[in-house]
C-alpha cells in the first residue's frame, strides 16, 4: 500500500501560517500536560488524628466508671435500646431487654412478679433490684400504670386548651394523615391518639364512614369533616359507565393447593399470592423439608397475617410427611441449618446430649429446662431419634 | 456560503431547529403566533412578486427564516404535553382519581414489575363525571396473569394520584426526570393488582399492533435458536431491534469496543437491507432502463418499510427509515444524489412530526454518524492506497469507522464520558458480521414460517449457523475488551466544551480544504483555549475537599474526597449498581481517580486523611460520628463538627444533644420517612441546623 496524497506537497504551508500553527500547538500541549504536575501542590500534611482519638477514648472510658451493673447491661447488650411506653406489671421479658435491661435484670424484675410482686405506681418500680437510679430516671417517663380510682386527670386542662384553638380544614386521608393533622382538623386529642392506634393495630379506612368507626369519634366533628375526608363515598356500584362496576374486585378461580406438593406457580393462582410470596413459601418448605401444619406457611418471611388468613381456606396438606433430622447424630453446626433451631439452641442441644447421653425419644428431647413448649411442639415432626 | 448552495433544506432546519430551543428555555403561549405563521408566508409571496424585488432579494430568504423558526418554537409547544390544557395535572388530583387510558408501547418486565406507557383518555372522580384529559403517563404494575396479558393498544382504567417524577438525588448522576422529559413523559403512577381493570383490546394503530404481533413471532423464532441470553440479546438487538433482555455484561463488552451502534436497529442496518435489496434487484433484473429504476425504487422502499414492521416500528427505525426513503425517493428525482439535502430533509419531515426527537441521543448520533461517514470516509480512505484486494476491503470498513468516531465523538464524550480505543478493531468483526446476521436472521424467518412444515431442517441449519455466528462475534467483542488499554473512562465535558470542538473540527476541516493556514491556526488557537480552560477547572480541585453523603435508598453512602482520592463508606446491603449510580458521575466530574470502598460498620480504619473508629469520623479537620444506634451511659460530652443520623435508629434527640455538640445533623435515606418527619420537627424547635437527605438530596460539604 502506498499513501494516497502527495504528502510532502500537501503539508507545505507558508512561513507565517507555519509560525501561527506551531506557536499554539505548543500552547494545546503544554496546557494539555500541566495538569500532571498539580499533584505538587497537594497538601500532603499527615493529618494528627491523635487529640481526636483521645477524645474519643475518654468519651468511651467513663463507661468504666459506672455502676457495673449498667456497665453489665451495656456490655451484654447486642441490640439497641428501644424506649416505649410500658406497664411494668405486664411487660414480657423481651420488652424490658428492649428497654436496655440486661437478660438477667429482666428475669429478676420477672420472678419479682411471678411471687406476686405489684408496682402500683411508678415510684414502686424504683424499688426493684435491676432498676437503678439512671434507668428509672430514663424510663420514668414511659411507665404507665393505669390508675384504679380515675376522676378527671389533668384532662379538663387540656380539653380547654384544645377547645380554644381554631379547628382547620383541609383534605385528609385518614390512613395516613399524621397525629399533628388530625388535631389540627379539630378532632381532640383523645380522639386523635385512638384513631392512630387503631390504624397501627392494622385497621384501613376504605370509605368515610369508616372513619365512624374509631372510638369515641364525635358526630359532631364527622359531620364537619365529612368533605375533607380523601375517600370514596361508598365502595358500591356505580350507575354510569366510567368508572365501570367491577372496578375493585378481581376473579380469580377457586384453586385448592396442597402445601406440600404445589409449586411455586401454583402458588401464585391464590389471591394475594404472587411469584415474590410463592418463591419464599417453597423457600422455606425447602429448607424445612415438608410442612407439617398449615399453619407453617404464615412463617414464610414477610408473609401478612391478612394474606395469610385470605388463603387459608384454599390450603390442604394432603401428605404431611416431612424429612426429619436424626438429632442424636448431626453436630451443632448441622443443627444450627435448620430453620427452627438457633446456633445457640444448637449448642445447648447438643452440650446436653454429651452430657446426659443421647436423647431416646420426644420425651427425653422434653427434658431439657431451656426450651419452651412452643419450641417444642413446632420441631417435634422434624426429629428424629435413631442412634 | 458557497459549499451551501446546493443544500437548501440545511438552511431551513437550521432556524427550525433554533425555534425548538428557544421553546425549550422560553415557555410562550403559541395561540397568537399561530396566526404569524400564514401572513409571513402570504408576505413573502408578495414580495417575490414586487418589481424590483431582485435588489430585495434577502427579504424573502430573512422572512423564510423566520418563517421556519416560528414553525419550530410552535412546534414544540404543540406537542409538549404539559402545555396542553386538557393535560390531567389540571384537574384536582387525589387517590381516588379515575383515568381510562391506552397503551402505547409493548409492556415491559423492569425489577419486578411490569413497567407500561400510557396515554391518558379521560379522568374523572367517584363524585364527578369524567371528563375528556391528555398526556403521558408512566405506570408500573404488578406482575401477575392478567398485567402479563397487556399488550399495545389495550386500554385500562385505573385510579390513584400520579405523581411528577423525582429529580436525582445526587450530583450529576443520571436524571431519569429529564431523559422521561425528551420523551415528553413527566408523571408516574405505581398502581397496585386492585386497582386497575383492562377495559378494551381495539386501541392504537391497527399497523402498529400488527407490527408487535410480527415481532413477537420472530423473536419466538428466535429464542428457539439462539438459547443463551449473551447470543439472544445480540442477535434480538441486531435483527430485530429488541433491547428489553439485554444482557448486561455483553452490553457493557460492546459499549467499550466501540460497537454498541450495531445493537440499535439504525441507519447501518437499513443501509444494509436497502444494499441487500439493491444488489438483489441488480442481480435479477439489471436496471438500465429508467422504468426498472423506478420500480427498483418501489422495491427498496417496500422492503425497507416490510423490515420496519418486521422490528416493530422501534422510534430508531422508523427514522433510518425515513432517512433512507428520502434518499431513495431523491435518488429517483435527481441523478446527482445529494445527500446532504436528503439528510437534511428527513431530518426536518422527522421533527415536525415530534420535536422532541432533537433531544434524543439516538436521533443525534445517528444524523451525526451518517453526516460524518459521508464526509469523512471518501477522504480517509483516499489517504491510503491498498493493491491487495482483500487489504482493500478492510481499509474501506476501517475508514468508515474512523469517519464515524470521529464525527460522534465529542457527543458520545458528552454523554457516555468514555472512548473506546479498539473501535476500529471492533469495526472490522461488527460491520461485515452484522450483514451477515441480518441476512441469516431474515433467511431463518422465512424459513421458518414458510416451510417449517415439510423442510424443517433448512431452518434448522441456518438457525445453528446463526447461533455459531453471533456466538464468535460476542467472544471476539469480549477478547477486545479484555486486552489492557480498551476503554479510556472518566472524560467529563461540558454541554459548551462538546460546542466548542465541534467548532474547532469545522475549522481544521476547512482549513485542510482550502490549504488556507489561517483556519487551522484559528482551528488550534481555540484548542489552545480549550486546554487553558481545562487545566484551569483542574486546578480548582487543588486541595478543594468534599464530604458527601449521597441519595441511596435505605441504605448509606457517603464519600470523603480531596486531590483526586474519594473513600467510601457504604452499608452492608448497597447494591454495587447503586454505587455505580451514585457516585461514578460525581467522581468523573471531580476528578477522582483512585477511589477506596469500606465498610461502614468497620470500627477501625486509618489513612493519611482519614480516621475511623468506633463510628467516630475525622477526616483532615472535620470530625463526625455515625449515629446509629441511641448512646447510652454515662460518656464525657463530645464536641463534633456534624452527626450522620443512619439506619433508621430509635432517638431521643434531647439525650443524643446531651452526648455529642455539633453544628448541624444529616439524616441520610436509611432512616425511615415517620421518623424523619419527627427529628425534624425536634430540630426546628431547637433551631438545630439539619439537612434531609431524602428530602432535599444529597448532601455536600466542600472545605
Amino acid at each position: 500500500m502506498k499513501i494516497g496524497y502527495p504528502i510532502k506537497e500537501y503539508f507545505y504551508f507558508a512561513k507565517r501560517e507555519r509560525q501561527g500553527f506551531v506557536y499554539f500547538s505548543a500552547l494545546c500541549i503544554f496546557f494539555a500536560f500541566l495538569p500532571l504536575i498539580y499533584p505538587l501542590f497537594y497538601d500532603n500534611t499527615t493529618v494528627d488524628f491523635s487529640e481526636f482519638n483521645r477524645e474519643i477514648e475518654a468519651f468511651y472510658a467513663d463507661d468504666e466508671n459506672d455502676n457495673p451493673q449498667i456497665a453489665d447491661n451495656i456490655r451484654e447488650q447486642e441490640k439497641e435500646i428501644i424506649l416505649f411506653d410500658f406497664n411494668p406489671n405486664t411487660a414480657s421479658k423481651e420488652d424490658f431487654e428492649n428497654l436496655g435491661f440486661s437478660s438477667k435484670a429482666a428475669q429478676t424484675i420477672l420472678n419479682y412478679r411471678d411471687k406476686g410482686g405489684k408496682f402500683r405506681k411508678k415510684e414502686d418500680f424504683k424499688k426493684s433490684y435491676s432498676v437503678t437510679d439512671e434507668m428509672y430516671k430514663k424510663l420514668e417517663d414511659y411507665i404507665v400504670i393505669p390508675e384504679e380510682n380515675k376522676a378527671f386527670p389533668n384532662k379538663k386542662r387540656g380539653k380547654k386548651f384544645e377547645e380554644n384553638l381554631p379547628a382547620e380544614e383541609f383534605l385528609f386521608d385518614p390512613n395516613t394523615a399524621s397525629l399533628d393533622d388530625l388535631i389540627r382538623l379539630g378532632i381532640s386529642k383523645r380522639t386523635a391518639k385512638g384513631l392512630v392506634k387503631y390504624r397501627e393495630a392494622g385497621a384501613v379506612f376504605k370509605k368515610k364512614s369508616d372513619l365512624q368507626r374509631v372510638y369515641n369519634f364525635r358526630e359532631a366533628d364527622y359531620l364537619r369533616l365529612e368533605k375533607f375526608i380523601d375517600l370514596p363515598d361508598s365502595l358500591a356500584r356505580r350507575q354510569n359507565n366510567f368508572p365501570p362496576p367491577k372496578f375493585v374486585k378481581k376473579e380469580k378461580p377457586v384453586v385448592y393447593i396442597d402445601i406440600n406438593a404445589a409449586t411455586a406457580e401454583e402458588w401464585t393462582q391464590l389471591r394475594g399470592i404472587g411469584p415474590s410470596y410463592a418463591r419464599r413459601i417453597v423457600e422455606i418448605r425447602e429448607k424445612l423439608g415438608g410442612f407439617a401444619d398449615v399453619s407453617q406457611v404464615a412463617e414464610a418471611y414477610k408473609l401478612p397475617d391478612s394474606t395469610y388468613q385470605a388463603i387459608l381456606p384454599f390450603l390442604t396438606n394432603e401428605n404431611p410427611t416431612v424429612t426429619r433430622i436424626p438429632i442424636n447424630k448431626m453436630s451443632k453446626d448441622e443443627l444450627g441449618k435448620h430453620p427452627y433451631i438457633t446456633w445457640k439452641e444448637a449448642k445447648r442441644i447438643t452440650a446436653y446430649r454429651s452430657a446426659n447421653g443421647i436423647f431416646k425419644s420426644m420425651d427425653d428431647f422434653r427434658k431439657q429446662h431451656v426450651f419452651t413448649e412452643e419450641f417444642y411442639r413446632k420441631i417435634e415432626p422434624y426429629l428424629s431419634f435413631e442412634y | 456560503m458557497k459549499s451551501l448552495r446546493p443544500v437548501p433544506f440545511f438552511r431551513l432546519i437550521l432556524p427550525f431547529i433554533g425555534g425548538i430551543l428557544c421553546a425549550m428555555y422560553a415557555g410562550v403561549k403559541v395561540e397568537f403566533l399561530l396566526w404569524t405563521l400564514p401572513i409571513i408566508f402570504v408576505i413573502s409571496i408578495l414580495i417575490s412578486r414586487l418589481k424590483g424585488h431582485f435588489s430585495k432579494r434577502w427579504m424573502y430568504g430573512v422572512l423564510l427564516t423566520l418563517l421556519f423558526f416560528l414553525l419550530g418554537f410552535i412546534r414544540y409547544n404543540q406537542t409538549y404535553e404539559l402545555n396542553s390544557a386538557q393535560h390531567f395535572s389540571h384537574q384536582i388530583l387525589s387517590k381516588t382519581s379515575v383515568f381510562e387510558a391506552e397503551i402505547t408501547d409493548m409492556p415491559v418486565v423492569k425489577n419486578e414489575r411490569l413497567k407500561v406507557q400510557l396515554k391518558i383518555l379521560k379522568t374523572g372522580s367517584e363524585n364527578k363525571e369524567s371528563v375528556p384529559a391528555d398526556g403521558n403517563l408512566l405506570a408500573y404494575l404488578d406482575l401477575d396473569s392478567l398485567s402479563q396479558n397487556l399488550s399495545y393498544g389495550d386500554r385500562i382504567f385505573f385510579r390513584g394520584k400520579p405523581t411528577q417524577i423525582r429529580l436525582p438525588g445526587n450530583p450529576v448522576a443520571f436524571d431519569y426526570r429529564k431523559y422521561l422529559h425528551t420523551q415528553n413523559i413527566h408523571y408516574q403512577l405505581f398502581i397496585s393488582e386492585s386497582d386497575w381493570v383492562k377495559s378494551a383490546e381495539t386501541g392504537g394503530y391497527y399497523v402498529q399492533r400488527q407490527a408487535f404481533k410480527m415481532r413477537k413471532k420472530f423473536l419466538k423464532i428466535l429464542r428457539k435458536y439462539l438459547s443463551d441470553s449473551e447470543t439472544f440479546s445480540v442477535g434480538s438487538a441486531l435483527i430485530l431491534g429488541y433491547k428489553d433482555e439485554m444482557n448486561e455484561d455483553i452490553r457493557t463488552a460492546y459499549a467499550q469496543t466501540g460497537a454498541m451502534h450495531v445493537l440499535a436497529v439504525s441507519g447501518l442496518h437499513v443501509g444494509l437491507i436497502y444494499l441487500i435489496i439493491s444488489k438483489l434487484f441488480d442481480l435479477l433484473f439489471g436496471t438500465y432502463r429508467r422504468k426498472m429504476r423506478f420500480i427498483k425504487a418501489l422495491t427498496c422502499l417496500f422492503g425497507l418499510w416490510l423490515f420496519a414492521m418486521l422490528t416493530g416500528m422501534s422510534p430508531s427505525v422508523m427514522r433510518a427509515s425515513v432517512m433512507f426513503s428520502v434518499i431513495i425517493v431523491a435518488g429517483l428525482v435527481r441523478r446527482n444524489n445529494r445527500i446532504y439535502n436528503s439528510l437534511c430533509i428527513s431530518a426536518l419531515f422527522l421533527l415536525l412530526l415530534n420535536p422532541f426527537m432533537l433531544l434524543s441521543v439516538g436521533f443525534q448520533l445517528s444524523y451525526l454518524a451518517v453526516t460524518g461517514i459521508v464526509y469523512f470516509q471518501p477522504r480517509i480512505y483516499a489517504l491510503l492506497i491498498c493493491e491487495n484486494k482483500f487489504a482493500d476491503f478492510l481499509w474501506q470498513l476501517c475508514s468508515v469507522s474512523i469517519a464515524a468516531q470521529l464525527v460522534t465523538l465529542p457527543l458520545s464524550l458528552y454523554y457516555f464520558h468514555q472512548f473506546p480505543v479498539y473501535f476500529w478493531a471492533s469495526g472490522l468483526v461488527v460491520v461485515p458480521a452484522a450483514s451477515l446476521i441480518l441476512s441469516g436472521g431474515l433467511l431463518l424467518f422465512f424459513f421458518e414460517t414458510l416451510f417449517s412444515a415439510f423442510a424443517p431442517f433448512i431452518a434448522a441449519a441456518i438457525g445453528f449457523l446463526l447461533y455459531w455466528l453471533i456466538f464468535t462475534v460476542n467472544f471476539c467483542i469480549k477478547a477486545l475488551q479484555i486486552i489492557p488499554g480498551s476503554v479510556i473512562e472518566g472524560i467529563w465535558i461540558s454541554a459548551f466544551m462538546m460546542f466548542i470542538l465541534y467548532v474547532i473540527m469545522l475549522f481544521l476541516v476547512k482549513g485542510i480544504n482550502t490549504r488556507k493556514g489561517k483556519y487551522l491556526t484559528a482551528g488550534t488557537a481555540i484548542l489552545a483555549l480549550v486546554f487553558i480552560l481545562t487545566a484551569f477547572e483542574k486546578s480548582k480541585f487543588i486541595n478543594n475537599r468534599q464530604i458527601i453523603v449521597y441519595d441511596v435508598y435505605k441504605n448509606s453512602l457517603i464519600d470523603f474526597m480531596g486531590n483526586g482520592t474519594s473513600y467510601s463508606l457504604i452499608s452492608n446491603d448497597l447494591k454495587e449498581k447503586s454505587y455505580g449510580f451514585a457516585v461514578k458521575n460525581y467522581h468523573y466530574a471531580q476528578d477522582v481517580n483512585k477511589s477506596e470502598v469500606v465498610n461502614i460498620d468497620i470500627s477501625d480504619y486509618n489513612s493519611p486523611a482519614l480516621f475511623v473508629k468506633e463510628n467516630f469520623v475525622q477526616f483532615f479537620d472535620k470530625k463526625l460520628y455515625l449515629l446509629d444506634k441511641m448512646p447510652q451511659g454515662n460518656k464525657k460530652q463530645i464536641d463534633l463538627d456534624f452527626l450522620i443520623v443512619r439506619n433508621n435508629p430509635y432517638l431521643n434527640l434531647e439525650e443524643v444533644g446531651k452526648y455529642f455538640r455539633c453544628d448541624k445533623i444529616i439524616f441520610d435515606n436509611s432512616n425511615s420517612r415517620y421518623k424523619v418527619e419527627d427529628w425534624k420537627k425536634y430540630c426546628e424547635e431547637n433551631a438545630i441546623d439539619y439537612h434531609v437527605v431524602s428530602e432535599s438530596g444529597a448532601w455536600i460539604f466542600k472545605f
